[in-house]
């Protein structure tokens, strides 16, 4: 099947039952499966060379006008200080590395005037004790998006993010912090607000818009 | 100006780590320098002193956590009390340009060691007496993790990741008394001035967009505002990034 053939966006993301909801949602034929962090527990230098391998497999594969990078890498709370080594590098560092080098998988694989949105696990700041890994790596790959949207732009691809509370509101136990969010649909779903919010990036009404980031939370952060 | 504290900084072997110590020096304080060149930490250590403090020099590896543990024991041996704690060391790539493509899975790990991981490390190795001594954490980040930088993509991202981190330990050490906050400095720097030479360009990019109409001085203008940090002067100051840019930078 040619890329012109393609329909809906390609998925560059995780398997799994979130994952296959918001690809669903999407209209996702085509996937390019990222590696899995919680898998990675073989050292830097290994799995920086699985990454690598990775990605060569898929680099220039067919472009597509619409490109979707999901990094679903929330995990269950867990305060700094409760954290090991090992853990922290599974689920700091190895996500990281996994969403930059999907950004750069994007960036080869999205035909000139496309646009790449990236969605990305991301607490509002009340909700975000314990989830110091999670909101470290949302918030770098959004800087990291607004990177690709600065280079890209020159030949009109846009590039813009999506953050979601969806997953890190499942693990919550007590109380919210601070007032309810503005819409009581909070933190909503991933086939609903999230996959609402990239296809309106992906529109044609959005076409100014790019290295911005989104977040699909009803309101809760800002 | 505050009570006399002891406070450690990373990667203050020169540049901005430097301005800081000193800066801190001026105040009195006792001036704990990590870093991994021997000779400039020594110097370092010696002009904190001579400038009214009392400087102190620990060759570590921030992304080794026996390192991490040995400066912090070492620290705790002869100061007894730790009061503020600055991450300042970077990566020896951060002011190295890259396409974004290019950008290889070690050169994320580098990165992101330095930036994070040696940030875990220090967090979790410095908690105990911070907390005792109700504390500050800062770290040093930048105005690249605002807006993105196409040629440095890893640097800004992991100086993003940085400011994300800070706000979540905010949170998480709040109940302690620990306050945790970032700087995003501009400051005119040997990185910076390689920077300048790579490209030429640069130079004039960079200056016009300052309303100041200058880099800062890192002794002068940034070594001041994180020392503001760490005072008691900033007591009700947490999870907040400062920029000391000079204006540059156009998100905040």
């Amino acid at each position: 099947m040619s890329s012109a053939e393609h329909r809906g966006p390609l998925w560059i993301g995780p398997s799994g039952p979130d994952a296959d909801e918001l690809a669903s949602a999407l209209d996702c034929v085509c996937r390019i499966v990222t590696p899995d962090p919680s898998t990675e527990d073989s050292g830097p230098q290994a799995w920086a060379r699985n990454l690598t391998q990775w990605r060569s497999d898929h680099f220039h594969a067919a472009r597509h006008a619409e490109v979707v990078v999901a990094l679903l890498s929330a995990t269950e709370p867990v305060p700094v200080l409760a954290t090991s080594l090992p853990q922290w590098r599974r689920i700091l560092e190895v996500p990281f590395a996994v969403g930059f080098c999907s950004l750069q998988l994007a960036a080869t694989s999205c035909a000139d005037g496309g646009s790449i949105v990236v969605v990305v696990d991301l607490p509002a700041s009340l909700d975000a004790a314990g989830h110091a890994a999670t909101v470290a790596v949302g918030e770098g790959i959004c800087t990291a998006a607004r990177c690709l949207a600065l280079t890209e732009g020159a030949r009109r691809v846009r590039v813009n993010t999506v953050t979601t509370s969806v997953r890190t509101e499942r693990t919550r136990t007590g109380a919210r912090a601070g007032s309810d969010s503005p819409l009581a649909r909070f933190p909503g779903s991933l086939d609903r607000e999230v996959a609402g919010a990239v296809h309106a990036l992906f529109g044609a009404d959005t076409a100014g818009v790019t290295g911005q980031v989104l977040h699909a939370d009803c309101g809760r952060s800002w | 100006m505050s009570r006399r504290r002891t406070v450690v900084v990373t990667g203050a072997s020169g540049g901005v780590g430097r301005g800081i110590a000193l800066a801190c020096a001026e105040a009195g304080w006792e001036v704990w320098i990590a870093a991994r060149r021997d000779d400039q930490g020594h110097q370092v250590a010696e002009e904190v002193t001579a400038r009214g403090g009392r400087g102190h020099y620990v060759r570590c590896d921030v992304t080794d956590p026996s390192d991490v543990d040995r400066l912090v024991a070492n620290i705790s041996t002869i100061c007894g009390t730790l009061h503020g704690v600055v991450h300042n060391a970077t990566s020896g790539l951060s002011s190295r340009p890259h396409r974004m493509v290019d950008t290889t899975p070690e050169d994320l790990h580098e990165h992101a060691s330095v930036a994070l991981t040696a940030m875990y490390l220090l967090a979790r190795a410095t908690f105990p007496l911070l907390a005792e001594a109700t504390g500050a954490f800062v770290v040093i980040t930048s105005e690249a993790g605002f807006e993105g930088k196409p040629r440095l993509s890893a640097y800004a991202a992991v100086k993003a990741a940085q400011r994300g981190f800070a706000r979540v330990l905010a949170q998480e050490w709040g109940a302690a008394g620990v306050r945790v906050n970032c700087i995003a400095p501009l400051a005119a720097s040997p990185a910076m001035t390689q920077a300048f030479k790579r490209d030429p360009t640069m130079h004039d990019r960079v200056m016009r967009r300052i309303p100041l109409g200058r880099l800062g001085d890192a002794e002068a203008d940034i070594g001041p505002v994180v020392r503001f940090l760490l005072s008691d002067d900033a007591r009700f100051v947490t999870s907040q990034t400062v920029m000391a840019d000079g204006g540059s930078c156009v998100i905040t």
